[in-house]
Order: C-alpha cells, then sequence, then structure tokens
C-alpha cells in the first residue's frame, strides 16, 4: 500500500470519527494559506501563551486584542471612503463632475471623515499625459492629475475644498496609489496647493500607501521607475512629514493588500508587510529619527480576505508583531509604545465578475473579519470590483453593511470577543509564528531591498500567483457560482453598475477623456515655463546634492512644474534617464546649469 | 514529423500594469508546451508586431484590465496590416472586457476573446486549434 492511500485512509477514518461519514466537500479542506487545521482546539493548544505577557488587555502591549483601549467604545472604524478620482470616469460619462459628486457623497453620510483618491496611470507613472504610453488610458483609471494648476484654474477644484477641510476640520485626506513618487508627488501638490491657498501646512491630515517597495513588485518595478529612485523620495517624503507634518501618516509602512490580491499567503503578507516596514524604519533611524517618533504613525494595512478566521487571527498577530519588533529590533520601550491603527482593504480578487450579487456576500464576510480582527479603518470593495471602480450604488451597499454591522448586529459591543477562543489563540500564535519565520529569513538574505534586487521576493509572488490560478482550475479552492456550482449563474441577477457600456470607448475617446484633453492642452498653453524652470533647476541640484527633496518638490509644483517634469528631473539628478521609459527627451526649455 | 510548438508573444500595451494574469499564462503556455516570448508591461502596438515579425511567431496575446482595449487593439491590428502579417499571425485578446464587445473586436480581426472565469485549459485549446487551422490554410484569414 502506497503512503498516499495510506494516509488516504487515515483522513477517511478522521472524518468517520467526526461522525460525518457522508460529508464530502469540495476543495482541499486547509484554509486559504494552506493550514492543516484539526477538528478541534482544546485548552492544551494554547497551554504554552501567557496571557498577560503573550495576549493581555486591548491597548496594552504585546495589542493582540486592539491598538486602543476602548476599541469600538471610543471610536468606530473609519470607513471606506469613495475612490472620489477611481469613480470620476463613470461619473462624468453621467454628466455628475467630481466636486458635486463629492457632495453628494458627504450628503449621503458615506464620506463622513475620510476620503480617497485614485491615480490615473500617468500619475502612478509619473509621467505626463502627453506620453505615447498614456494615449488611450488617459483619465480610464481617475481624473488625471498633472499640476497644481488644476486645482485652481482646472477640472481639480473640489481639492480646494478637501484640502480646507482636512486642514481645518481634520478630513482625513488619502491617496491610494502606494507606487511611492505617484504618492509623493500628490502629496506634494497638495501641500503646494493648501500654501498657495494660505492654510497652514503643518496641520494637514491625511495618510499614503507610499510604498515603492511593494510597488516595484508588483507594479511592474514602479513602471520601471529605478528602486533607488523609488526609495529615496519615498523616504525623503516620510521624513519631512515625521519633522513637519505631525498629523500626517506618510506611508502605511508596507502594502502587502496588493501582494496578497496577487496570490500570496497569509504568512508572505505579514512577513512580507514588516520587511518593507523594517527598511523604511532601519533607513529613517540612519537619518536620526527614534522608533518613538514614528513607530505608530504608518497605519497598517492588510487585505480582508474571505477565510473568515485567517483574517481575523492576521490582524491580531500583526499588532503583536508590530510591537514585538518595536521592543526587539528598535528598543522601544512598551510603556510608551502607542499601537498604530490597523486597517483592512477587503480582498479585491474575491469578487467575481460571475453572479455579483454574490459579491455583497462576500463583501459581508471580509467586513465582519475585519472587524472582529479589531481593525480601526476599512476599505470595502463593492460588488463591482471585478468589473470597475464602486459606484454610488456600491458604496451605498457597502455602508449599509458596515451600520448593519455595527448597530444590528451588534458586533462592536465587546472589543476582541474572540479572544481566548482556543481556536483563535492557537491560529493567531501559528500565523505570528510563520511570519516571523519567513520575515527573519529575509532579515537574513540582507532585507527587502536586497530581495528584491536579486528577485527573490519577485518570484515568490510569482509562484503564488500560479499556484492561486492552478488551485482554482483544479478545484482545490473554491469561489461559488465561478469553478463550482456553476448552476447558480442560470438566472443571472442584473445589478447596477454592471449595466453601463464600459466599451463605448470604441476607437476614439470618451467624453470624459475629451475634457482631459482639453484641459491638458489649456494648461500648456497658459504656462509661463520661465516662471517654472528655475524651480526645476533647483530641484536638481538638491536631488544631486543627497539632500532632502521635498521643499524643492513643493516649490516647483507651486511655480507650476508637471507630475513628468518633477519626476523627470528627479530621476536625472539621481543618474537615471528624464522618462523611464526612454521615450520622450527633457523638454528643449529646460536645462541645467 | 510532429507539428512545429505555436509559438507566440505575450504583452500588455500602454500604461496597465496589471500583469499577473499574462505571468500566469505564460507559464500555462509554456506547459502546454508552447514557446512564449514574454514582453510584458509597457509596450506599444510597434513593439510588439516589431517583435513578432523578429520572432516569427504564430500569434500576439494581449492582456486588458482597463477601458483602453479597443483603441490600444485596433492600431496594433492596423500595424499588422500595414506589415501583411495580419493573416499569418492571430491575435487573442483576455481581460475584462464586456461580452457584448467580443463581436466588436472580432469583426476588426480579433481571433479569440477570453473573458473573465475561462479556464486556462480551454485558452490552450483554442489557441492551438486556430493556429493550427491558420496554419493549414497557408496563412490565409480563418
Amino acid at each position: 500500500m502506497s503512503i498516499q492511500e495510506i494516509s488516504g485512509t487515515q483522513e477517511k477514518l478522521e472524518r468517520k470519527v467526526g461522525g460525518d461519514s457522508d460529508r464530502t466537500i469540495k476543495g482541499d479542506g486547509k484554509t486559504q494559506s494552506g493550514i492543516e487545521v484539526k477538528e478541534v482546539y482544546c485548552p492544551e493548544d494554547i497551554a504554552h501563551l501567557n496571557y498577560e505577557k503573550d495576549i493581555g488587555r486591548p491597548g496594552e502591549f504585546p495589542y493582540v486584542r486592539g491598538s486602543y483601549r476602548r476599541m469600538y467604545r471610543e471610536r468606530l472604524w473609519t470607513s471606506g471612503n469613495p475612490l472620489i478620482g477611481g469613480s470620476t470616469p463613470y461619473m462624468e460619462e453621467k454628466g455628475i463632475s467630481s466636486e458635486d459628486y463629492m457632495r453628494e457623497m458627504i450628503r449621503l453620510g458615506i464620506l463622513c471623515s475620510a476620503i480617497r483618491t485614485g491615480g490615473d496611470y500617468h500619475n502612478l507613472a509619473t509621467v505626463d499625459p502627453d506620453h505615447p504610453l498614456v494615449k488611450y488610458d488617459i483619465g480610464n483609471c481617475a481624473g488625471t492629475f498633472f499640476s497644481v494648476w488644476q486645482i485652481f484654474h482646472g477640472r481639480k477644484k473640489h481639492y480646494q475644498l478637501i484640502l480646507e477641510r482636512s486642514v481645518k476640520d481634520g478630513l482625513v485626506f488619502e491617496f491610494g496609489h502606494q507606487v511611492g513618487p505617484a504618492d509623493v508627488c500628490e502629496f506634494s501638490m497638495c501641500l503646494a496647493g493648501i500654501e498657495i491657498m494660505g492654510l497652514n501646512p503643518k496641520e494637514f491630515h491625511g495618510n499614503m500607501v507610499n510604498d515603492p517597495l511593494t510597488s516595484h513588485i508588483n507594479q511592474c518595478m514602479l513602471y520601471k521607475q529605478p528602486l533607488e529612485v523609488g526609495f529615496r523620495v519615498s523616504v525623503d517624503a516620510q521624513e519631512y512629514a515625521y519633522r513637519n507634518i505631525h498629523k500626517y501618516r506618510p506611508t502605511n509602512g508596507g502594502c502587502a493588500y496588493d501582494l496578497r490580491e496577487a496570490g500570496i499567503n497569509t504568512f508572505q503578507e505579514l512577513g512580507f508587510r514588516f520587511g518593507n516596514f523594517i527598511e523604511y524604519s532601519d533607513e529613517l533611524v540612519r537619518r536620526g529619527l527614534s522608533f518613538e517618533e514614528f513607530g505608530n504613525r504608518p497605519a497598517m494595512a492588510f487585505s480582508g480576505e474571505i477565510d473568515f478566521f485567517e483574517t481575523i487571527c492576521k490582524l491580531r498577530a500583526a499588532r503583536r508583531m508590530w510591537a514585538r519588533i518595536g521592543r526587539d529590533r528598535y528598543g522601544a520601550d512598551t510603556s510608551k509604545m502607542k499601537c498604530p491603527p490597523v486597517g483592512t482593504n477587503c480582498a479585491g480578487d474575491s469578487m467575481t465578475q460571475r453572479q455579483p450579487i454574490l459579491n455583497v456576500v462576500r463583501q459581508t464576510i471580509e467586513a465582519m473579519a475585519s472587524v472582529l480582527g479589531g481593525v480601526n479603518g476599512m476599505e470595502m470593495k463593492a460588488y463591482t470590483e471585478a468589473v470597475s471602480p464602486p459606484t454610488t450604488e456600491g458604496w451605498i451597499v457597502n455602508r449599509g453593511i458596515e451600520k448593519i454591522l455595527a448597530e444590528e448586529a451588534n458586533i462592536p459591543l465587546v472589543s476582541d470577543p474572540l479572544g481566548g477562543s482556543y481556536y483563535v489563540e492557537w491560529l493567531t500564535n501559528h500565523i505570528e509564528e510563520k511570519s516571523m519565520e519567513l520575515l527573519q529569513k529575509i532579515l537574513d538574505m540582507g532585507g527587502m531591498r536586497a530581495c528584491i534586487k536579486n528577485g527573490w521576493i519577485q518570484k515568490e509572488v510569482e509562484r503564488a500567483a500560479q499556484e492561486r490560478a492552478r488551485e482554482l482550475e483544479e478545484g482545490r479552492k473554491i469561489r461559488v457560482a465561478e469553478n463550482a456550482y456553476e448552476d447558480l449563474n442560470d438566472y443571472p441577477i442584473p445589478l447596477p453598475g454592471f449595466d453601463f457600456e464600459r466599451g463605448k470607448q470604441g476607437k476614439g475617446y470618451t467624453t470624459k477623456q475629451e475634457k482631459d484633453w482639453s484641459e491638458w492642452y489649456d494648461f500648456m498653453k497658459s504656462r509661463d515655463v520661465k516662471e517654472t524652470a528655475p524651480s526645476l533647476r533647483e530641484l536638481y541640484q538638491v536631488t544631486k546634492s543627497g539632500k532632502n527633496v521635498l521643499p524643492a518638490m513643493i516649490k516647483a509644483f507651486k511655480c507650476n512644474a508637471t507630475i513628468g517634469e518633477v519626476m523627470g528631473v528627479v530621476r536625472e539628478g539621481m543618474g537615471f534617464p528624464y522618462d523611464q521609459f526612454e521615450m520622450v527627451s527633457r523638454p528643449d526649455w529646460l536645462y541645467y546649469d | 514529423m510532429a507539428e512545429k510548438p505555436v509559438r507566440l508573444v505575450l504583452a500588455k500595451l500602454g500604461l496597465d500594469d496589471h500583469i499577473r494574469p499574462l505571468q500566469v499564462l505564460s507559464y500555462a503556455f509554456r506547459d502546454a508546451g508552447m514557446e512564449v516570448v514574454y514582453l510584458g508591461c509597457f509596450q506599444t502596438p510597434q513593439t510588439v508586431v516589431e517583435t513578432a515579425a523578429i520572432e516569427d511567431v504564430d500569434a500576439i496575446g494581449l492582456s486588458f484590465h482597463t477601458l483602453s482595449y479597443f483603441g490600444w487593439i485596433d492600431e496594433t491590428m492596423n500595424v499588422l496590416k500595414e506589415k501583411g502579417m495580419d493573416s499569418r499571425v492571430s491575435v487573442f485578446v483576455g481581460g475584462t472586457i464586456p461580452p457584448e464587445d467580443t463581436s466588436a473586436l472580432e469583426a476588426i480581426g480579433v481571433r479569440g476573446v477570453f473573458l473573465p472565469g475561462v479556464s486556462l485549459g480551454s485558452i490552450v485549446d483554442q489557441i492551438k486549434q486556430t493556429v493550427s487551422q491558420v496554419r493549414d490554410s497557408g496563412g490565409k484569414t480563418v
């Protein structure tokens, strides 16, 4: 008898012992990350844990039970925020301007404490709209944002309202681009706008993902941006904010959510996230900042996955990892520590294009797991995720789900209600152990940057993506109505947002894209480059000198430089081509002394 | 004599960086005995068609995750025609494309549109079948 046959028999026997010998399950019966779990967990599974040392209370070291002492009694999680930029293509096609849309979102209570923008492709790549690779992609991801001029004379006038509210009433303004330089450019443009409006930039509230390490893996090498450029610009912005803008979170310290979307598992999500966090933190420490000054500023962002218990336990493990890394690597005083907030992005990759109403259920499960894991912020994906950014209907459903969880289901009444469950504590511990092992492996190889430069991380992610596709293909993992129970598609349930004609673009440009182009040409006509050039020359010199580029970047944006020019000059200042794709050259009027 | 393996270029046009599907496909095609010329992201119709000519491929596979697919594909088909390669080289497209656009893409000469939810196996089968038909007909339009 072969080993497989023997173990197969044992598996069958175990099932029989479970008293359910007739039930066959689809899929491989393991958790999403392949953890083999027992039928039931008992006190002996967590006998090695010490309550005071390993668990404790919410808001106390090691923070496994929550970042804050009174958790949801004090404040509910920050709600998913409309991706204003992301929704605009859809809205503008309907003739609704970004500003009107935003006001409507405020009225509906969907936009109450935070607002999030997404970047258009040219923003993410930090090139200008007239770059030959942009073409049909202009304005398809979000509103184009190439210059501060747009805030005052173009189609970004709603930014005046956002910036004012952010400075005066603490509205959290988020940039969700992830690609370091893209986030940093928008950050600089907003600071330039704030200064032009005569407001106090030190009062700017908000956060950005700003994680070029993840982008290098995920966004095709930062849109071909050299990693050194991305890292330098990113850490310059972090340092600038830690020293000058104390209400701002200038990075989330590692956006493993995006890698999770590619197919990595829970251990990799935590391992890579903290690998990035350590990479940034080490550099900041080298620049003379202490962990106490910045350690709790990056809000931790993870993926709210469909695997319910894995998600809950991952969030609990993440906080404990942060606390132990702060104590053991940076020597932080545990009595003075403040755990940063933890947030989830609900998993976009769990959403299907088929029978989208089921995505509403998936959303609910992911949001519930996030709340039980103690999140302080959550961005839900709308049921339209598989085909488009959220529509208004999508946001309304999301807000409804969150309110039902909070006020009908009464989940947030008690902090960490699953704490102390044999299974939850065992799984939290298991996830932390395995993730720490991986993190140690990365550190032994020289840290995240070294592992990215030699391609090890990329290979791991590629392998994971393969595996993810194969397990769905082979039915080892289940997606209802997609690779199992497909008869549920026999009666398609139509939902709004799946009906707009995305194919309308045809050979030309949409109405919105025509507007994007004309805005760009208006700007080019109205700008006097004689006023712009000196600030770009200064930025070039600052970049070459190795000093922090942020002040010079902000100044260049104030002088109406474009995103492509600013990053082009930084690239050249660091010894790289002006255009990372090497398709356009520096403008004639721009020369260096 | 065994039939020559199918040879194809895989690329994404413009700035759309959603690279995973293309990576997953490249391994699936390789495992199915095809020869993959992997161009990856940030290509233009010119670079893709030039590569197809130099590498003497049977097919071009383009993957999209944005609204911009129609413009890019249309341009690619025109460059192929200009170079007189359109009958010999089949173009396949995949991504988040609304099902109702399939016929419009086929009308401009695309020989296979793969939508979300399609299995890797059936993509492989359809490409192999189409390529072998094109070869049998001596590179005339299928």
